[in-house]
């Protein structure tokens, strides 16, 4: 019964600083930037790593998870400098407007979750959608096999995305999902021809 | 020691937490009844409320510490009833403007 006052009371919390920080929808606009930054990126590599003829799935798993932990790091760190900058400028100018320090308030408490939700959600979201992607060429198949369901995977991510999008911002989540799919076949076209000039 | 029954506060307070919160944590601290907040004055990034507590043994720290908290400032406080009675603000002759002849 404790346990469940106590995360009642951290739940109450949390909500009271999304209203604060608005930290809820910063979070989503940023998992959706770049989940997307990493279904493409990875989709890049599979290209790449297809038409240089890599036949070897740990060479294109180890090159994916590279790209995915420096997107992680460089989504994490990028977030949180920039969440840092703006939350301190918002909270200096809320302080000159009330004419008192706002240190270890509920103002500048939940200034900080906000950073931090926005720094993990930035992080984490492109290593993940990156790590879904190049998931097949950790499976027992052939390396056809291999590149096409990661294909096909990166594909679905972009479309369940585009579809997520759809429905947040109450239109159509089939419009949503193949305005996914059209930036992912954009991508592929221009990464072929470019490759196909450089083989 | 007597009990303070009555505070009237001038506070000056961001929008957010918004006076709904405020309000809802200022109640739950023991010895308040009830209380009113009213905002009379909005600005871009603050407002000027009125908050009227009442209750049978109101701790001023502790509704100064919520109130801090919450990022607001006291300005003043404008009106306080303790005791046993609540005691009706007296009327004199500076009340009515009665004028020396």
């Amino acid at each position: 019964m404790a346990m469940r006052e106590r995360i009642r009371a951290y739940m109450k919390k949390i909500s009271a600083y999304n209203r604060i920080s608005h930290s809820d929808e910063i979070g989503r606009r940023y998992f959706a930037m770049n989940a997307f930054d990493g279904i493409l990126t990875t989709l890049g590599i599979l290209f790449g790593s297809y038409a240089g003829n890599i036949r070897e799935p740990h060479v294109v798993f180890i090159t994916g998870m590279g790209a995915a932990v420096a997107m992680g790091v460089s989504g994490f760190w990028g977030a949180y400098e920039t969440e840092r900058a703006e939350r301190s400028r918002d909270l200096k100018e809320l302080e000159d407007a009330t004419l008192r320090s706002l240190a270890d308030t509920e103002i500048s408490r939940a200034g900080d979750f906000a950073v931090w939700t926005a720094s993990i959600i930035d992080g984490v979201s492109p290593f993940a959608a990156a790590m879904l992607v190049i998931f097949p060429f950790f499976l027992p198949l052939s390396i056809e096999r291999m590149y096409l369901s990661a294909t096909v995977l990166a594909f679905l991510s972009l479309a369940a995305l585009g579809a997520y999008l759809g429905s947040l911002s109450k239109k159509s989540m089939t419009k949503g999902a193949l305005k996914m799919v059209l930036a992912g076949v954009i991508s592929a076209a221009i990464s072929v021809l470019l490759i196909g000039k450089a083989v | 020691m007597g009990q303070t029954r009555l505070i009237v506060l001038d506070v000056l307070k961001p929008h957010s937490p918004s006076i709904l919160e405020l309000a809802e944590r200022l109640t739950t601290l023991p010895g308040v009844g009830g209380v009113d907040i009213t905002i009379f004055e909005m600005d871009r990034k603050v407002e000027n409320a009125k908050i009227t507590l009442q209750g049978e043994d109101l701790q001023y720290e502790e509704i100064l510490r919520v109130i801090m908290d919450a990022g607001g400032t006291v300005h003043s406080v404008d009106k306080v009833q303790a005791g046993r009675l609540i005691v009706a603000e007296a009327k004199t002759p500076q009340d009515t403007g009665a004028q020396m002849r």
